[in-house]
């Protein structure tokens, strides 16, 4: 009985405990900042959806390939976001794919933002997109690739897509586009 | 209310929404491929995963294509025996510890794409392991009152955070969100463009009834129906027209423990 005792007053402690961090982790109290930026399992939760700025802006990711010659071709859009349907509000797989892309993309524009970062290119959003732009299925002409981030206003807007980032030059590796074009 | 048919409520909807979750990662499986987005080559070379120790190389291991995907698998398994597992009172901490430690390898092994569904899910299923280790009443009302907690806590701080944005106080923020692609939906912003009067009032509906949601613990029993009401149309409306499917089902499935501690609540204020 003791022993069941002691469990269970652990098992209420680890809850308490867990909420009042919780608690002070939509506070932005500092000692739990800390704990939050080693908090690779995500049990701190951050609830502030949509606030307090929602993202009102799309990024457009694009890519373009080089051959030997030098040439380039045209820019190319991945989308970043999926059309709305009805059965996506029950099975919306896509949403992962658009939702990880999106991330990134964010990740790699706030780090762009931020006037003392210079270089970008070993940054985790960088090799991520890299990463996934490089394998997408291409012609075994093509040598080398860039990718470049557009912002834009959403469906009514009234301005063109604005500049945002541009990657260096990356070669691609044969083994890879030879494989995925077979 | 009897707490353990709670926990069973809660259990199933939490069920359903991480399952769906579930097949949706295996569904893009191929993202999960050296080459793909969720690359492991890439992702990997955070520092949790780096050393040669025998936890980072058992993470490695783990977390590279083929297990995780078995892991994936299993953890549908574990989602779909779970509720029979509550009914009949038989393996609850091994198939709940299956599906919390899958749910933190999947939050390491995807530092993005994750989003607040994901985060409640770990708080139930978390919860509902506590409860299921303790394995008393007092442990369950205590997992009840922690998830209800976490169910109003994220409604205040949305709400807040929202009521305290400056660009939020612009009563345009609801059409500026679904005039976007990522979140948005054409024919909505195409409705809201010229009509301002109805964006604010969307805008300000949904701080306000965040803000206020807390006020369900002490609006007992029926009165806790019309913010239970609200909440499931708010992440009904969001599933179809914001794409936000996985919210639908983490944030419904705190519903029963939010009722529940209503009606605790209101059994103190006013006994009988």
């Amino acid at each position: 009985m003791a022993a069941n005792g002691l469990i269970t007053g652990i098992c209420i402690a680890i809850l308490a405990g867990w909420f009042l961090i919780s608690v002070l982790a939509q506070l932005n109290v500092k000692a739990v900042a800390w704990l939050k930026v080693r908090d690779v399992f995500s049990l701190i939760p951050n609830w502030s959806f949509f606030a307090p700025r929602p993202g009102t802006s799309d990024y457009h990711l694009l890519f373009r390939d080089s051959d030997a010659a030098g040439e380039w071709g045209k820019w190319r859009e991945i989308p970043l976001a999926s059309r709305r349907t009805l059965r996506g509000a029950i099975w919306n797989p896509e949403k992962r794919k658009t939702k990880v892309l999106s991330d990134v993309v964010r990740g790699l524009v706030r780090l762009a933002q931020n006037q003392g970062f210079k270089d970008f290119s070993l940054t985790l959003p960088y090799l991520a997109i890299l990463n996934y732009v490089s394998s997408i299925g291409r012609s075994p002409a093509c040598l080398q690739t860039q990718f470049m981030i557009l912002q834009s206003e959403g469906f009514f807007a009234d301005r063109d897509p604005q500049f945002l980032f541009m990657s260096n030059l990356h070669n691609l590796a044969p083994s890879i586009y030879v494989e995925r074009m077979q | 209310m009897d707490p353990s048919a709670v926990v069973f409520w809660i259990a199933l909807f939490a069920c359903i929404g991480a399952a769906i979750s579930t097949l949706e990662w295996i569904a893009v499986r191929d993202q999960l491929k050296d080459e793909g987005l969720f690359s492991w080559q890439v992702v990997g070379t955070r520092y949790i995963a780096l050393g040669t120790g025998p936890f980072t190389a058992s993470l490695n291991w783990l977390l590279s294509y083929r297990p995780f995907l078995s892991i994936m698998v299993l953890r549908f398994v574990a989602l779909l025996l779970l509720p029979p597992a509550l009914w009949f009172h038989g393996g609850v901490i091994a198939v709940l510890l299956v599906i919390i430690l899958s749910s933190l390898l999947m939050h390491v092994r995807s530092p993005w794409g994750m989003d607040g569904s994901d985060q409640m899910l770990t708080q139930v299923f978390g919860a509902l392991l506590l409860s299921a280790i303790g394995g008393s009443a007092l442990a369950t009302q205590a997992a009840l009152w922690f998830i209800a907690g976490q169910a109003c806590l994220s409604y205040a701080t949305a709400g807040v955070a929202k009521a305290v944005s400056s660009y939020w106080h612009a009563g345009n923020a609801v059409f500026a969100i679904f005039n976007t692609r990522t979140y948005g939906f054409e024919p909505i912003a195409r409705f809201l463009l010229h009509r301002p009067r109805i964006t604010k009032a969307l805008t300000w509906g949904a701080v306000i009834m965040e803000c206020g949601f807390t006020l369900v613990l002490v609006a007992g029993y029926p009165g806790c129906l019309i913010f239970i009401a609200w909440g499931i149309t708010f992440h009904l409306l969001n599933a179809t027209v914001m794409g936000l499917n996985s919210f639908f089902w983490s944030f419904i499935s705190t519903y029963p423990a939010v009722i529940y501690c209503s009606i605790a609540v209101a059994n103190v204020l006013h006994p009988k």
